[in-house]
């Protein structure tokens, strides 16, 4: 107990950094109780469980808090307020600044106590929600509008890129944006959108996730190709795409549907396992033969430091692992007058999220390891100078070393589409979702006169 | 040993430094005050006002004025289209034109769209609750004699952090009764957001 009263500074200072971490449970563990709540869909009780736990607004959750909050009110039906929440999520993205002293301080402690600031999907993705919020209310205006934000999000991100080996565009933003441009009869601007989608289904989407080509993008191409007059288009895509343009989808009383199915992966911690090994020329190797993984480093001269990581042997790092979550439904079908149409998948966030996760994984898994050999090399020193220090650092890199399980975990696991065409009145819809169950859900809608989109969006977890 | 302490010291102040009080100042309404780049309240008075010295300063009012001695032209302020990628609240700007237009005593305005409905409301319940004397007639509103309607436009330009915004915003007078165009007018902005 001696060291302790000597260092009693110190201890205080060891509380507090056991005070920034968030103990040992991952992001999902910590809001267990809000997706429980969210599956079981009890939304009342998931949005009081936001409501209820403070350290969901702290300002490095913030952005989730947003997020979660604008998901679980467009699932109450409550549109508008979902738009104030998603708005503030989106305001939050485009003015957010990295803040270099929590980056510091992030590296010596762990990358939780970083302001979350999303992954390029998960940001785009706040308009597909805000789009949909203002398609429920009518407002296809402002729907338009968001699908702008969207695209031009979009457009940014693919600056970022050098590489495009990574995913760099998203062929949902053009798709949603031909829908909603279409809705609102701007027929030229929805073929440049939706052939703007095909292109990146195709020459983005299959090489980099081998996802297929959705048929509904291509009958919407072809449509809009065609009311616009574009009929060497027309030709081209009917000969691209192998079937003919069918000109009963020509009319304008059609039901857009959105399904969204299921829950995107969550983030766990996985434990590596690296051999340390001397490369020579001042390098130290960290290798771990099952995964491949292998990253040298510079020590320099310090024969002493180097010889203290190398005494080692093996080093154990936590990194962030991407767990997809099992969906109950695989298919789901607009069925109208015994016409069985399916639903199909235009975003398939699952794979994307895996994607994006795989394209990160080296150099987070870097930034990681780096940051555990600086700790661990401090642990060591303080050993040297005094025992009852070393122990100290020891217990402060224990409690500090987290990695980061964030993400926004109520979005769906994929966002599927459909264009059912619909008689003047009395259209008797039946949405069917199959998977080891089947459920049938029926929707009556009538198209009195008026010549309009109507949209339906519907969730199974 | 120095170094721990002040390495922990360092990271409790870092945290810390999030904690500050937050600060109110008042300021001046017509100070310009950007903070994020959007459309703000700046953008909507520089445009309203520019657009306003342009309308009262062009030759229709004056071809106006010779064709109906002694008359002012009755404007109407029409639908403002928002095509631009922000959700711009096009009814702020509209205001201000409105007050010019009032302030400059060169023109008469009438009410219009939602407002116009509330008032011819108010006109049919005074029909039935409001004294002979008192009671205001149906059928003698005045008829515009120019409708005014717009579009605001936007482009984007952007690469990684820096962002260049381009609004433009467009005006056009038209007579009601012959669908002539008297008029049409732009603004320009254009926003440097560098992050």
């Amino acid at each position: 107990m001696f060291w302790l009263n000597k260092n009693r500074t110190l201890a205080i200072g060891i509380a507090f950094m056991a005070f920034l971490s968030t103990g040992c449970l991952t992001f999902y563990q910590r809001n267990i109780n809000l997706m429980e709540a969210y599956e079981q869909r009890n939304y009342e009780k998931a949005n009081s469980e936001l409501e209820h736990k403070k350290w969901q607004k702290q300002k490095r959750n913030l952005l989730l808090y947003y997020l979660n909050k604008g998901t679980v009110l467009h699932m109450l039906g409550n549109y508008e307020e979902s738009n104030n929440y998603f708005q503030k999520a989106d305001y939050f993205i485009e003015d957010y600044r990295k803040s270099y002293g929590l980056k510091a301080l992030s590296f010596i402690s762990n990358p939780s106590v970083e302001t979350y600031a999303g992954e390029n999907y998960e940001k785009l993705l706040v308009h597909y929600y805000t789009t949909l919020n203002y398609l429920h209310l009518n407002d296809f205006d402002a729907a338009l509008i968001e699908c702008k934000r969207m695209l031009l999000l979009n457009e940014n991100i693919a600056t970022y890129y050098k590489k495009e080996k990574k995913l760099h565009q998203d062929a949902f933003t053009h798709a949603l944006l031909g829908i909603v441009y279409e809705a609102k009869k701007d027929y030229g601007n929805a073929f440049i959108a939706y052939r703007n989608a095909y292109e990146v289904y195709r020459d983005v989407y299959v090489p980099l996730l081998g996802s297929e080509i959705p048929l509904q993008i291509k009958k919407d191409v072809l449509r809009t190709a065609y009311i616009n007059g574009y009929y060497s288009d027309v030709a081209i895509y009917e000969k691209e795409f192998g079937f003919p343009f069918d000109k009963n989808e020509l009319t304008n009383n059609v039901l857009v549907t959105f399904w969204n199915n299921g829950l995107c992966p969550i983030k766990e911690r996985r434990n590596i396992t690296f051999v340390i090994s001397d490369m020579g020329n001042g390098y130290v190797l960290f290798y771990n033969a099952e995964l491949g993984l292998s990253f040298p480093f510079y020590m320099g001269d310090n024969k002493d430091q180097k010889g203290a990581l190398l005494g080692m042997k093996l080093f154990r790092v936590s990194f962030p692992n991407l767990e997809s979550r099992p969906t109950k439904y695989s298919k789901a079908y607009v069925i109208r007058d015994s016409v069985k149409q399916p639903i199909e998948v235009v975003e398939d966030i699952d794979l994307i999220a895996h994607k994006v996760f795989k394209d990160k994984m080296l150099k987070e898994y870097g930034q990681v390891l780096l940051r555990m050999a600086l700790k661990k090399l401090a642990e060591i020193k303080a050993q040297q100078t005094n025992d009852g220090l070393g122990a100290i650092v020891n217990i402060a890199n224990a409690i500090t070393e987290q990695a980061d399980t964030r993400n926004w975990q109520t979005l769906p696991s994929a966002i599927a589409y459909s264009r059912t065409y619909l008689k003047e009145r009395g259209n008797n819809i039946v949405l069917q979702v199959d998977g080891a169950t089947t459920s049938n859900d029926t929707l009556l809608i009538n198209v009195e006169g008026g010549r309009k989109t109507h949209f339906h969006s519907f969730s199974t977890y | 040993m120095k170094k721990i302490l002040l390495a922990t010291t360092v990271c409790a102040s870092l945290i810390l430094g999030g904690c500050n009080n937050r600060e109110v100042t008042r300021v001046d309404p017509d100070k310009q005050v950007d903070l994020s780049g959007r459309w703000n309240d700046v953008d909507s008075r520089l445009v309203a006002e520019e657009l306003t010295k342009q309308i009262l300063g062009e030759r229709w009012l004056a071809n106006f004025e010779s064709e109906n001695p002694g008359k002012k032209p009755t404007i109407i302020c029409g639908f403002i289209e928002n095509k631009s990628h922000e959700h711009i609240e096009a009814e702020t700007f509209v205001k201000d034109i409105e007050r010019s237009f009032i302030n400059s005593g060169l023109v008469k305005l009438v009410q219009g769209g939602a407002k116009r409905e509330e008032i011819r409301g108010e006109r049919a319940d005074q029909q039935t609750n409001a004294s002979k004397s008192t009671m205001k007639k149906f059928g003698l509103e005045m008829g515009a004699d120019y409708m005014l309607q717009g579009s605001i436009n936007s482009i984007v330009d952007s690469y990684k952090k820096d962002k260049v915004v381009f609004y433009k915003i467009n005006l056009e007078l038209s007579h009601i009764q012959t669908n002539e165009v008297v008029w049409i007018g732009d603004k320009e902005l254009k926003k440097l957001i560098k992050n």
